[in-house]
């Protein structure tokens, strides 16, 4: 077969979301026995564009040609039947099942009268499994297997489905350097034999050591195709991270004053190593790093959200001695999670009730809810946030991801923050709301009030923040100002390659 | 949104069903005008609303306690055995009941501080930790009893005239006395009613009940002490279950180890038809209280007309089937 034949095309691929364009005329080229890297910052929209090919999401604009004539994927069903697997990062296992029962899932091989043929189901998985040269036993349990066997059992339940086309979605990221290896190996295999390997990953070294083409999406488009030999991980990263800053930043510098924040060698065995930082009043300070590099981590064990085997958490020159995100807020720290639904706010309850939870007791006479004084201060707050929502009793469940993000805000400024944590504070959130809320962290800091920002978005990371500290896999590995920081050097930094002296 | 609140979350449907029945059992079943028949009603409902309050706070943390019915036929002989001791009695005379009640009362906490903790601390499930619970307590009544109802002692006992007084008139008022024509336990189930219905929607841990029901994670990041409040439920619901045990004695002039069985189911009965979400985060004791009323006089008015008690358990089953419909048809036109 003629290699340079597409297998598949992905062609002016378009899909939005409400409030964003996730993808904008994308396109997607795959030959036969290729393994093809797709790369892009988080949000890029490398995911909505494997859900698509995985029927999972369907496109608004834009075709599919699989073998030179186009193709409707409706569903995963489908997806399988045309040869195309995903490997997902979250595995979908039953891990009380079997080794071959999952690989059989939903297939299994049958005798008359709806009985499994449960010898012939062990013996081909038998036979799958060890063509991949795992030796296992498939009666196992999957949840008795180490995470890295676990993916071989995914793996195997792509390969037994004559799959052409197999994608996987950053599979190094649980595996160790020996494991790495032996995928390395299986994907040189599949790969002979025609099968071609879409790999997602952040991870230049891999990029480089395994795929034959490199894509790179950024911002929902298809910036280019690299074959590996006519690229560099420096023009890789500026593909990646290289918009310009047209977004708007109004950031307003404020005269950073005392120290509000110091960590002192903060150690969260196997997850976070010394780490070490300040915040001062009236500043911002960004964590910046790939996901899984401990950003959230540290920002949870400032806030007592998670425990940490060594160090100190040091508000206004006062270690916090009891441990608990009661006693951090007592301290006058606040945390807007990273996951606003999840974490951030109890949506089946209203604004009111949302907005003076953590400070519900400053309107408690023995313990008794004074609810004038509480109604009071919402609408203060709320009106000040500029929250649009038709009352204070609206459930928030209701309110849109920028107006729930102002009630988040409320509830933290209503407790007197000196040091606010925002995680991923514009995640989710509609561009013109966006600037709103850079709009009110300028509004803090002119108070005085201490920010420490994660943030996977370089533009706002550069925009809003005075320092900038960049965490790699557990490390704070630099920091810099706001004045010698760019994207490239923060990128570099965080995916740990040298930049060559030119 | 606005109806829901102002009926304290029960369901409209229901409750105009609930008003449509009493009207027509008023005007078609003379027996129904009685006095007597409505103080009966009262004094059954009462028991049932009293536990269901305690198992609505439970319920709001998405939780369960099916040890109430246990904790029932535990504080009854305890109480019991507490007050008629002829060691008690003769030292302290009719303070033995007061000492009865103070029993009943933390015996009942106990078993909901462990059922609490357990849930708490061991990080168990409500659901198997309370099963459990409802198997030791029970046995442990049966036990200490050895089977046999705690009552009316033989005339050659010590002290027997008086024990037999206790039990037999004085304690009686409890679950069977008046104050004017009203029965002293509706008395107390509305002061429990109200009391409950106060701590929720007033006060600082009442929401903190309701925001852990709708998002564990989110109050704890709000510095809400989750441990304490899933304590304190599970503590309440316990209390609340020994108060209707207590009462439960009286009527029964007795402590019967064997008293209560299935109370919990009753409960919960209550409690889903008066609109609380099993899912947590929703719901209010006054309309548990009005549930438990539903069932009740839903189960007195076939009564009244001869239907046997086998057909009183398809109805309730039915009762309890459309209101969660209703319920959910109305969350979903919402949405």
């Amino acid at each position: 077969m003629p290699a340079d034949q597409p297998l598949l095309r992905m062609e002016g691929i378009g899909k939005s979301f409400p409030g964003v364009r996730a993808l904008d005329d994308v396109l997607f080229e795959i030959r036969p026995g290729e393994v093809h890297a797709l790369m892009g910052e988080n949000g890029a929209g490398k995911s909505t564009l494997m859900k698509i090919l995985a029927g999972a999401y369907s496109a608004d604009s834009g075709q599919i040609v699989l073998d030179g004539s186009p193709v409707t994927i409706a569903g995963p069903q489908r997806a399988a039947e045309l040869g195309i697997n995903i490997i997902y990062q979250e595995f979908n296992l039953v891990p009380q099942l079997s080794i071959a029962e999952n690989i059989y899932l939903g297939r299994e091989p049958r005798k008359g009268l709806g009985f499994l043929d449960q010898e012939k189901m062990r013996r081909e998985a038998q036979a799958v499994m060890d063509s991949l040269g795992a030796k296992l036993d498939v009666r196992t349990p999957v949840g008795k297997l180490p995470v890295a066997m676990q993916q071989m059992v995914e793996i195997a339940k792509a390969t037994s489905r004559k799959s052409r086309i197999i994608v996987m979605d950053e599979p190094s990221a649980t595996l160790t350097d020996h494991e790495l290896e032996n995928l390395y190996r299986l994907i040189q295999q599949l790969r002979s034999e025609g099968v071609a390997i879409v790999y997602i990953s952040h991870r230049m070294d891999e990029v480089f050591a395994i795929s034959d083409r490199i894509t790179v999406l950024r911002d929902g488009k298809t910036v280019g195709t690299k074959l590996r030999g006519e690229a560099t991980p420096e023009e890789l990263i500026r593909m990646m991270v290289g918009r310009s800053l047209d977004e708007n930043f109004p950031k307003v510098a404020a005269a950073p004053g005392d120290v509000v924040l110091e960590v002192r060698n903060l150690v969260r065995a196997g997850i976070l190593h010394d780490i070490s930082f300040s915040v001062r009043a009236g500043e911002v300070v960004a964590l910046a790093g790939l996901v899984g590099s401990g950003r959230t981590e540290i920002a949870r064990c400032v806030f007592g959200a998670d425990h940490f085997d060594s160090g100190q958490v040091l508000l206004q020159g006062k270690p916090l001695v009891a441990h608990g995100p009661a006693s951090a807020i007592k301290a006058g720290i606040g945390l807007v999670t990273e996951d606003r639904k999840a974490q951030g706010l109890v949506l089946g309850m209203g604004v009111r009730e949302n907005a003076t939870l953590a400070a519900l007791p400053k309107f408690a006479k023995a313990g008794f809810v004074q609810s004038g004084p509480e109604k009071k201060k919402a609408s203060e707050y709320v009106a000040s946030m500029g929250v649009r929502s038709p009352s204070l009793e609206q459930r928030v469940k209701n309110l849109s991801g920028g107006n729930q993000q102002k009630v988040v805000l409320s509830k933290w400024l209503m407790t007197d923050s000196k040091l606010l944590i925002l995680d991923e504070p514009t995640r989710g959130i509609d561009v013109g709301a966006k600037v709103e809320i850079y709009q009110l962290i300028n509004r803090l800091t002119a108070d005085g009030i201490g920010i420490l920002m994660i943030s996977s978005e370089l533009p706002e990371v550069l925009g809003m923040a005075d320092r900038i500290l960049v965490m790699r896999e557990g490390h704070l590995v630099g920091e810099l100002s706001r004045a010698e920081a760019t994207q490239e050097k923060i990128g570099v930094l965080a995916v740990g390659v040298p930049v060559r002296e030119s | 949104m606005k109806v829901r609140r102002s009926l304290f979350g029960v369901n409209p449907g229901v409750l105009f069903g609930f008003l449509f029945l009493v009207v027509v059992l008023f005007a078609t079943t003379p027996t129904f005008r009685d006095v007597a028949t409505l103080q009966n009603l009262f004094q059954q409902v009462s028991i049932n609303a009293i536990i269901a309050s305690g198992m609505t706070f439970v319920i709001i943390t998405a939780g369960i306690d099916l040890s109430v019915g246990s904790i029932l036929g535990f504080v009854g002989t305890i109480g019991a055995l507490t007050m008629l001791a002829p060691g008690i009695v003769g030292r302290i005379g009719d303070s033995s009941m007061v000492l009865a009640i103070i029993v009943g009362l933390a015996g009942g906490s106990l078993v909901g501080l462990l059922n609490g903790a357990a849930v708490a601390w061991l990080r168990m499930q409500p659901f198997i930790v309370t099963l459990a619970t409802m198997w030791a307590v029970r046995g442990v009544a049966l036990v200490i009893t050895d089977g046999a109802p705690v009552g009316t002692v033989d005339p050659s006992e010590p002290l027997a005239q008086m024990r037999n007084e206790l039990i037999q008139k004085k304690f009686t008022v409890l679950g069977m006395g008046y104050l004017g024509p009203i029965p002293i336990s509706a008395l107390i189930a509305l002061v429990v009613v109200i009391i409950g219905h106060l701590i929720l929607t007033r006060t600082v841990f009442g929401r903190h009940v309701y925001a852990m029901g709708g998002n564990a994670e989110a109050a704890r990041l709000s510095g809400v002490n989750v441990q304490k409040v899933r304590l304190a439920v599970f503590t309440i619901s316990g209390a609340l279950a020994g108060l209707a045990g207590l009462i439960l004695m009286s009527k029964l002039v007795s402590g019967q180890p064997t008293a209560g069985q299935g109370y919990e189911l009753y409960a919960i009965a209550a409690v889903v038809v008066g609109g609380t979400s099993l899912f947590g985060g929703a719901g209010s004791v006054v309309g548990s209280a009005i549930g438990a009323l539903i069932i009740g006089v839903i189960n007195m008015g076939l009564d009244l007309h001869g239907i046997s008690a086998f057909w009183q358990n398809i109805v309730t089953g039915a009762i309890i089937f459309i209101a969660v419909l209703l319920d959910e048809v109305l969350r979903r036109r919402q949405e």
